[in-house]
Order: C-alpha cells, then structure tokens, then sequence
C-alpha cells in the first residue's frame, strides 16, 4: 500500500490531469523522480575522499537510493585530519551529509549480506579491493569499484575470473572514459589521424613525499585492525600523513603509477586497441627511491612499455600530466579539460558515423552510464577484464622499477617470463581471517 | 640513531658493499619504529643488483636468526627479501611461523617462493600454530597451490571450528583438479553451513576449468552446483559457448523463476525492440517474474504491454491481480478494459476497489475520459466526481448548479462539494452566498470551515480566511462570526515578508541611491544596430551548452537542463566601454537570464583539480563582469538590477523604495532594458523606468554576452539590439 500511495503522490503533483498522451516513463516524474519503492538501492563502503564524492553523485541520480553506509573511520573527521577537504571524510560526515537514519556499518560484510541492496559502491584502500569486490561478487551485488582495480596481478585475476563466472556487472572508477575529450583523442588516434603511431608519452603526478614519523596511539572510533585487513599489521601512525598518504606505502598501494595509471594507461590502450591485451616487455628507464623516511614508492619514476604491435609507452612523473600520442602525421595531447594536437587540425577533427567510434557513455556521465547498465545488463564503460589489463601494466611497471631491471610478460598466459623473482611480486600473503577466496 | 661498534664480520661484508652505507645492519638491528629507515631504502636498493642479492640475504638472515629484532624491523626485512629469498631463507624464517605477528610476513615471503622446502615448512607449522596463524598458512599454502598443500587444507576442512572450517573450504579453490572437486562436492551434499563456500569454489573452479578447455572436470564441477547458483552463471555460459549476458537473458525467458532482476532483463529487451518475443513469453513467466516485467512495462510508459497484462485483471492472485489494476493507471488506454475496471468499482474488495478509483482518477487516456463522461451523463455521481477531480470545468459547473439549485439539502452532494471544492473556487462560491436563503448560507459557511479546518498551517488559514470572506461578508454577519470562531483565527491580509527571504543575498543595498535620471533618448540615429534579424553574424557562443538561434528575427535561446554552467552569447567585438545599448527581451519560457556588459572570460580555478567527474566536466572557462538582470521570478522581480556574474549582487532591488523598478517588468511581454555605461558609472532602465544607477570601479572593457541560465526550464527572445557608443 505505501508504495501506492507514494507513487499516487508524486504522480499526481506532476501529472496534467486529461492529457491526452501517455506519460513518459510513467511515474518517471518530469524531474526523473521515481519513486522510492522502485529505485535502485546502494550501499557505499569506504567514505573518504573518493567514496564520499561517488556517493554523493550517485545520490544526485533520481533513480537511486541509498540504504547504507559503512567505514571504520568512525572519529571525528576534523580532530585527525589537517588537509584541506578531510573533514568531509568518514562514517560521521556521510551520516550527517546523506541522512542519520542511513544504517551505518564497521563491517562491510554485513552491508554486502544485506538483501536489498542493488549495488554497492566500493572505495576503500587499494590493499582492500579485491577482498571487497569479491564478498560483492559472491553476493551477486553489481559493483561499482574504484580504480586501481587491485594491489597485485593475482588478485585482479582472481577478481577478473569471478566477475566474468558471475553475470554481475562491473564499472570500475576510471572515469576519463566518460570525457569527451578523451573519447575523441582515443578515436583520432584509432581511425589513423595521426598515422601510425610509434610512441606514446604519459604524465603521471609524483608520489608523495617521504616523512619521518613515529607510531602513535589509534584514536577512539578509527577500527585500525579493519583499515589493515589483509595487509600486514604495523603500528598506527600519525593519521594526518597515513590517511592522506597510503597511497605512499606498497602494503596498501602501488602509488601514483597504480593511482593515476589507471586513468592515463588506460586511455592510451583504449586508444591503441589493447584493452584486452598488454604489454610484452617493461622497461624502467629512472627511479630514485627516497632516502629515508615512512612512504616507500619512488620520488621519481620513469618506465617505458613496450607492446607486440610496435608501440612504446614511456610512462612518468617527470612528463607533463596526460597522454601524448606521437604518430607519423602529428601529436596529440590530451588531459583533463584539455585537447590539442600538432598540427592543430588534428585535434579539431570530426570523426564520421561510419568511423570506428568509441561510445565511453551512452549519456550523462561515468555514474549514470552505470546504472544505466545496471538497468539493462549491458557490459559497462569500463568492465571488469579492461580495469584488470590497465591495473595490471601499472603493477608491472612498479614491479619492474621495484627491480631495477627489464622485465618480460605474456599478456596471453599473464605470466611473468623468465624472471622468478619478478614473478614473486605477482601475489602476496593475507592476514588472518582474510583470504583471496579463489 | 643507534650505531654498534662493528664486528669484524659485519665491516667484512660491509666493504662488499657500498661503504657510505657500511652500517645499513647495523641500523637494521636495532631500528625501532619511527626510527630512521635509510638502511632499509639503502638495503632494498642494493637487493636488485644480482651480485649483492645473496649476500644481503645471508646477512639479514644470520641477524634474524640470531633474535633480538624488532617486529618493525622484521617486517621490513622480509619486504626486502621477498624478491630475493632462496630456499636457505626457510629455516630462519619457519621458526617464526606461529608468531602472530610475524606469521603474515614470513608467508608473504613464502607465498611465490619456488621451494618445496618451504610447502613442508608450512605443513609442520600447521599443527602447532593457533587459528588465526592457521588462516595465515592456508592461504598461502592455498595461493601456493601444491598437493601437499592440499592435504593438509583438505584437513581443516573438516575442522570443529567453523569459522577455519569455513576458511579451509574457501581455500580450496585454488586447486583447479579431480581431487579438489572431488572433495568440494562431498562437502557440499552434507549440505551443512560449507554449502555455499563449497558451491562458491565449485563454480569458479568450473569457470576456469572451462575456460581452459578441460569441460569434462567443468562439467563435474557443475554436477551438483543447482543451476541458479548465480557464480555458475560464467561456467555454465562457457561450457554452451555463449557469452554470458546473453545466457542469462535466455534462461530467464526460458524459465522465469530464479532471478531477482527478470523485470529488468525484459527492460533491457524492450529498449532493443525486441518487445514481441516478450509479448509471446509473458503468460509463460512464473508469478515472480511476471511481476517483475510488470514493474518494466509500467516503467516503460509503453502502452502495447497493456493487453498481454489485462487477463490478470481476473486472476485469482491477488498480488497479479493488484499488480494489473494499478498498471492500468498509466499504460492502459483501451476502452474495453477500462470499462471492466469501471466495472470493478462495484467490488467487494475495498483495495480493489480502491485501486481502481486510482485508475480513474489518473488515467490520461481519452477512452477514460469518454466513459466517465457517458456514466456522468447516465447520473453517476461517482462518475462525475473523477471528471471534478481530473480538472474538468463543466463537471463542476454542473455539479455546482445542482447544489444551488436545491440539491444543498441533500446531505451526499453537500458532502461531495465539501471533497471537491478547491481553494481557488472557495471565493467565487462564498459569493453566491449573499441573497440565499438561510439554510443555503449556513451549509456554505459549514463547508467554507471544514475546507480551511484542514490546513494546520494557521497562518495559512487566516490569510486564506481573508481572501476568501472579503467583500462577501461584513464581519457582524452571523456566518462571517461562526467561520472566524469554528477556524479559532482572525482573518489577516498577506503580509509582504519575501523581501527578507533575499534581503540577505544584496550587496550594500542600504548604500544604494535611488535611480532618478531620465531614460536616454533612443531615437536619436546615433545608434548602430548588433543584430541583423537573420544571422548570428557578429556573435558567436561561449560557455555552457544553450542552443541559441534566430527565431522570427529575434534572437532566440533555449536552456540545455543538463547544462552544469550558465551560457552566453557574446559579441565578437570585445572592447565596448563607454555606451548607451538597449533591447527587447521577453520569456517565452521562464527561467532567470540577463545581459552581461563589459565581460570578460576568465579560466576556472578548480577545473579538473578535484577528483570528481563533474569538476573535470566543467569546460574550465567562466564569463564574468556586470550583468543586467533578467529575472523570472515573479515575487522577487530585481530585472535590470545589477548582477556582479558569478558572485553576488551589486544592485539588488531588494528596499522598499525600489518598488517602482520592481513594478517596471512584465514577464509576459516584451520589455526593453536600457543600459548606460560612463567610466564607473553603470545606470540602467527597464520599460523607461529607471532602475539601477551604481558607481562601481574597476571593470574593463569587454564584451556583451546574452545568458542563459542554468536551469530546468528558460527559453528567451532578444531583439532591437542597438548602440550608441560614447566618447
């Protein structure tokens, strides 16, 4: 009956009473409103910098709703935090933010066994992503999962083969597909306007800088076991450089060359046609390892890709930020907001109907393209097996200056070739009660 | 930092090494958290040089050996050794297994490391380790994935504990054989809480086995995995050679029991016109399916769904039945089925019923409109009051005359005039009161009461009060006394409280002086026009995504609503300074807009500096400079007030002495807005009213920009451009 009488309501105040047509998309009010009892429910796990922005996009679609709410950073935001914007993180922010009736969780497991939840918005840290994903995925929950797909290439292919056996769908958050501009760089550079092209030049931010610092006490409300999870245990550190800075340390992340490769790689192999492929040989060029201190990723990095089909990559902090792609009849340069090629005619191309075209979202954005799927089971922007592949020459490259040397990769079999100590890096172990399940 | 003095060992094996570094051990040995990790950087460094690779090893391992190490300092030389560890590194590092703390390390060494040793080092550790240890080394003898391995996970499968139980289960899958799925299916037919972990690891294993070509063992996997297990989905798929968004769409047409999202599935189908298959597939949906893709259909606002849903008007199940008469309201358009639900009315069951009268209420159909009429006609009052309510005119009329006409003494239609009088018809039917006869009067005067009774919001009720009995009633006439006493409130006028609502948006509008100069002459041939009539020729597009074009010689521009940035079209000319411009504006739909003088583009601070989508999306240009207001808003009326574009108000026309410029627009016609530029002096007119006349300094030459503003609606006209400029 409440469902009734709530689609009666809004029906009601929008409808022009003796209209002689059929309304569209029926109770779809004239603003997308649907009523509650029809929307698609989402949970969000993981409610810090990226997770509180996707959740509040995806609450700004009409045809959500969101009935849950989880991280184990329960303290009070601004207490811990220096950086600007930090204050807006955590499960006390998002409560305040989405609403205090919002069921609120520690343990994501239970907001994943809920049964009427639709979808799950996953932005935890990277060491957290596969586990996550796959407590989704065994719960037959679609998942929209923030990029880098994992933390090592094991786990996305354990993650990749479990999202494939399950018929859920899967939008990873590499949303520059989404953008126009990089959509139209990716079809200049595949219908052959800029030639063959032989070389292709991404810039990446650099990691963050290494600082001493010393264990303190964890504050009351962070669950600091749960934030660890699989990774291995250490002591608590100053939380205004660890939560801001994971991304510096390799048990959680492989930093910026994971972080923001799975943005930038991932349209240069858009552009080049290797989504489902790889690279067949790593080269790190330069790294320089910081002397001291608690984050422990290069300060700087430079790593060139090489592929079967002759193209190189040279992937590094040092380049300016975004793809430039070098063929026979000119360069194209593209960033976020940016678009330009020489000579400049390229760049202002207009790529015919009949071209080979790239649909990145069929309308609105990265968010709404993927409910969109999630309505009509259509594979996503950015499906499991291509996240897996960008992750997976992002980790190889980290694995290969971690190395100092060369190393070779079969984007078939996805195996290491011929170095076993780079094969090593490939996986690593889980703390107890965590496990890669399959 | 501590430093050791050197043992004649560690300064050996240091001059193997870089000697700036000489006391990377020893640092390594008593490093305490947030002590200095320069050997650790040093160390690590070195590892990757395949010379200094073993000696590294055999050095951190004799100090490991020796004890006395911190967990911090262990951690990290386990990181270090990770890529470099050889088989030596298994009997130092075994001894710790067991550790809690030191478990999880010693196995990420472990975990790739090419060496039975360390598989049999894992076993024996086992047995004595605690449960979470346990967890630790399963999984990584799991990840390692040999059979000795498998022995001993198989063990814990079986364990009393439930939780290891569980997590020996899961491990299991890593063992892509005969044995594994042997033993998994044992499991799972006990059909105790290892089912679904049993059934998990079943299918992946299925899934991988198939997609490796070995169907046979996929196919044994499968055997006793039930076929709506939703991980089987991929195997099953990959064993028929079909993709697997395709297999799920055709089993659940086939059979449509199974799936929570049918409804959608058949959503999908219809977007690709694939509706006929669904038609035909419909009556053959199980009950749960069938409501699902009844969810779609009604969402879909597709009226071709109607007759394949309507036989369930007579199922005997309830819930397909409701289902059927609630999607009636908005796909349902033909009038044989419209007349059985009219027919329905009479039910016996109240929902049913209830339901029904939904129907005709919302209905927007002409067919539900021409068979309420036609029972109107036949003097159905119920009938009629769904034609009152769906808006139409004459059935009130008809319904009113009734009343008047002696039918207020018939208790049924005073009650249905109570249902159906609106708020707006309250005044025009409160003034058929005077000259009535007694009886008449008070039934009004009742109905007037339990109108307004039914509003909580007193001031509401008073304002409304007022509205309603002024000039009808004088306050000593008896009605008047016992409406005002039965609604306990003092009829009030309206007061104007809206200027405070935006009061607080104005910039120093108690500094503002009051425009007084007269408009400049227009007409004085002095001005040159800025739109031919016919091209956009002069002007060209900016930001934001408004469609602008030339409509009946007026310039003409239309709102995207998606649109995340005002638009404007700008002239090309961007130096106009000193000037008299004037032009027609008038809405054709509303929504806020203004002129921009003397702007200027500007890059956006933010664009693509946060991580948001939407921050990115943002074209990284603004306009900004003066605008001349044009506002739609029909309380607030500040059009031809000065706008300062992207910031705030520079000349709002917020005061009470304002109100003759507030007066000056006409929001459904056409207006001209006059606007005067002189060094730092900006005055403008609207109509010939003179509205705002602001010194402001600082702002440069630029361009004129027509705006459209971001918004659901707005479609504006501009026309007779014209300008003179000034020297």
């Amino acid at each position: 009956m409440k469902r009734r009488e709530f689609v009666k309501k809004i029906a009601g105040a929008g409808l022009a009473v003796g209209f002689p047509t059929i309304i569209p998309s029926s109770v779809l009010g004239r603003d997308g409103a649907v009523a509650p009892s029809e929307r698609i429910t989402f949970a969000s796990i993981g409610l810090g910098t990226q997770g509180s922005a996707n959740t509040g996009v995806f609450r700004s679609d009409k045809r959500l709703q969101l009935v849950g709410l989880c991280d184990v950073n329960a303290t009070e935001g601004r207490q811990y935090y220096g950086y600007s914007n930090n204050d807006q993180r955590g499960l006390q922010v998002a409560r305040k933010n989405y609403g205090m009736d919002i069921p609120c969780y520690n343990d994501f497991r239970e907001v994943v066994a809920r049964k009427d939840v639709d979808f799950i918005m996953s932005a935890v840290p990277d060491h957290w992503h596969a586990i996550v994903a796959l407590e989704c995925v065994a719960a037959g929950k679609d998942v929209y999962g923030e990029k880098p797909l994992t933390r090592t290439i094991r786990e996305g292919k354990v993650l990749r083969d479990a999202v494939e056996a399950s018929g859920i769908i899967w939008q990873t958050g590499s949303w520059q597909r989404s953008l126009t501009d990089f959509v139209k760089a990716a079809e200049i550079v595949r219908n052959g306007y800029l030639g063959r092209v032989h070389r292709i030049v991404i810039g990446l931010p650099s990691n963050f800088k290494a600082e001493v610092l010393g264990p303190v006490p964890v504050p009351p409300g962070m669950d600091w076991e749960m934030w660890q999870g699989p990774a291995p245990r250490v002591a608590y550190y100053n939380p205004r450089k660890t939560f801001t800075r994971w991304r510096g340390i390799m048990n959680y992340c492989a930093g910026k060359i994971a972080d923001w490769g799975a943005h930038h790689l991932d349209i240069a192999h858009w552009a080049m046609g290797v989504d489902e492929s790889g690279p067949t040989e790593i080269v790190p060029n330069f790294v320089e390892w910081p002397k001291d201190g608690f984050s422990d990723q290069p300060m700087k990095f430079s790593v060139t890709f090489y592929y079967s089909n002759g193209v190189e990559i040279e992937m590094s902090d040092m380049n300016r930020n975004g793809v430039e792609f070098f063929g026979e009849k000119g360069s194209l340069f593209v960033s976020r907001g940016m678009i330009s090629s020489n000579p400049i005619k390229i760049s202002e191309t207009r790529i015919l109907p009949t071209e080979d075209r790239l649909f990145g979202v069929r309308a609105g954005n990265h968010f709404t393209a993927f409910v969109d799927s999630i309505l009509d089971r259509r594979r996503a922007v950015t499906d499991i097996n291509i996240a897996h592949r960008t992750n997976t020459g992002c980790l190889l490259a980290e694995i290969a200056y971690r190395l100092n040397r060369p190393i070779k990769w079969d984007p078939v079999s996805e195996e290491i070739v011929g170095d076993e100590e780079a094969a090593r890096l490939c996986d690593r172990a889980y703390c107890a009660p965590w496990q890669l399940k399959a | 930092m501590k430093k050791t003095v050197f043992s004649i060992l560690v300064s050996a094996c240091a001059a193997a090494l870089s000697p700036l570094f000489a006391d990377a051990y020893s640092d390594f040995k008593s490093y305490r958290p947030g002590d200095s990790l320069a050997w650790f950087y040093e160390l690590r460094g070195d590892s990757s040089f395949a010379a200094k690779a073993p000696v590294i090893e055999g050095r951190l391992l004799s100090i490991i050996s020796e004890g006395k190490i911190s967990d911090a300092a262990f951690d990290r030389a386990c990181e270090i050794l990770k890529p470099i560890a050889t088989e030596r590194c298994v009997p130092v590092l075994e001894k710790f297994l067991g550790d809690d703390f030191r478990t999880p390390w010693v196995c990420s060494v472990f975990i790739t490391l090419d060496s039975s040793d360390a598989d049999k080092a894992l076993v024996s550790a086992l047995e004595k380790a605690g449960t979470k240890c346990r967890m630790d080394m399963i999984s990584t003898l799991a990840a390692r994935g040999s059979s000795e391995g498998f022995e001993a996970v198989k063990k814990y499968a079986d364990s009393p504990d439930r939780e290891l139980a569980l997590f020996a289960v899961a491990s299991l899958v890593n063992f892509v054989d005969d044995d594994s799925v042997e033993f998994l299916r044992d499991v799972a037919m006990k059909n105790d809480f290892r089912r679904q972990s049993a059934l998990f690891a079943l299918s992946m294993i299925a899934y991988r086995s198939a997609k490796n070509g070995e169907k046979s063992l996929a196919k044994d996997a499968l055997e006793c995995v039930p076929e709506d297990f939703g991980m089987s989905i991929g195997a099953r798929a990959e064993l028929e050679g079909k993709n697997r968004v395709k297999y799920l769409d055709s089993i659940i047409i086939a059979d449509g029991e199974n799936v929570e999202k049918a409804g959608r599935l058949i959503y999908n189908a219809r977007r690709f016109d694939d509706s006929a298959e669904i038609l035909a597939v419909f009556p053959k949906l199980s009950k749960r399916a069938k409501l699902a893709a009844m969810g779609t259909f009604m969402l879909s606002g597709d009226t071709r769904f109607y007759p394949v849903v309507a036989p369930l008007l007579d199922s005997d199940d309830a819930d397909l039945r409701d289902e059927a008469v609630y999607m009636a309201r908005y796909i349902c358009t033909d009038e044989a089925n419209l007349r059985k639900l009219y027919s329905m009315l009479e039910d016996s069951d109240k929902i049913v019923a209830s339901h029904v009268r939904n129907v005709f209420d919302e209905n927007p159909s002409f067919a539900a409109a021409r068979i309420l009429k036609e029972k109107a006609d036949g003097g159905d009052y119920e009938a009629l009051s769904f034609l009152i309510r769906r808006g139409d005119e004459d059935a009130w009329n008809r319904l009113e005359n009734e009343y008047f006409g002696g039918g207020y003494k018939d208790a049924k239609i005073s009650k249905m005039v109570e249902n159906l009088i609106t708020f707006g018809k309250l005044r025009a039917f409160v003034s058929r009161m005077r000259g009535a006869e007694e009886a008449l009067r008070s039934d009004i005067a009742k109905i007037v009461v339990k109108k307004l009774a039914k509003s909580r919001d007193k001031m509401f009720v008073s304002e409304a009060a007022y509205e309603i009995l002024k000039d009808n009633l004088s306050p000593d006439e008896k009605e008047y006394k016992f409406i005002v006493s039965k609604l306990k409130t003092k009829p009030m006028k309206r007061k104007d409280v809206w200027q405070n609502e935006y009061r607080q948006r104005a910039v120093e509008d108690s500094l503002m002086k009051v425009a007084e100069e007269r408009e400049p002459e227009l007409n004085d041939g002095g001005f040159s026009s800025m739109f031919d009539g016919k091209t956009l020729d002069g002007w060209r597009t900016s930001t934001g995504n408004a469609a602008y074009s030339v409509k009946d010689g007026c310039i003409y521009g239309v709102t995207d609503p998606k649109m995340k940035q005002n638009s404007f079209l700008v002239t090309e000319r961007s130096d106009y300074e000193n000037f008299i411009f004037t032009c027609e504006f008038k809405w054709e739909e509303f929504g806020n807009s203004g002129v921009i003088f003397r702007g200027q583009i500007q890059k956006t601070e933010d664009s693509g500096k946060n991580g948001s989508s939407a921050n990115a999306a943002r074209l990284g240009y603004k306009i900004v400079g003066p605008q001349a207001e044009m506002d739609d808003n029909p309380k607030r009326r500040w059009s031809a007030g000065i706008y300062n574009e992207g910031a705030e108000w520079k000349y709002s026309l917020s005061r009470k002495d304002h109100e003759n410029a507030r007066n000056a627009v006409c929001l459904d016609g056409w207006n001209r807005m006059t606007i005067k530029c002189a060094g730092d002096r900006i005055q403008t007119w609207l109509n010939g009213v003179p509205v705002s006349d602001l010194i402001w300094e600082g702002t440069k030459p630029g361009f004129f920009g027509l705006q459209v503003h971001m918004g659901k609606t707005g479609k504006i006209l501009w026309r007779n451009l014209k300008i003179k400029e000034l020297k």
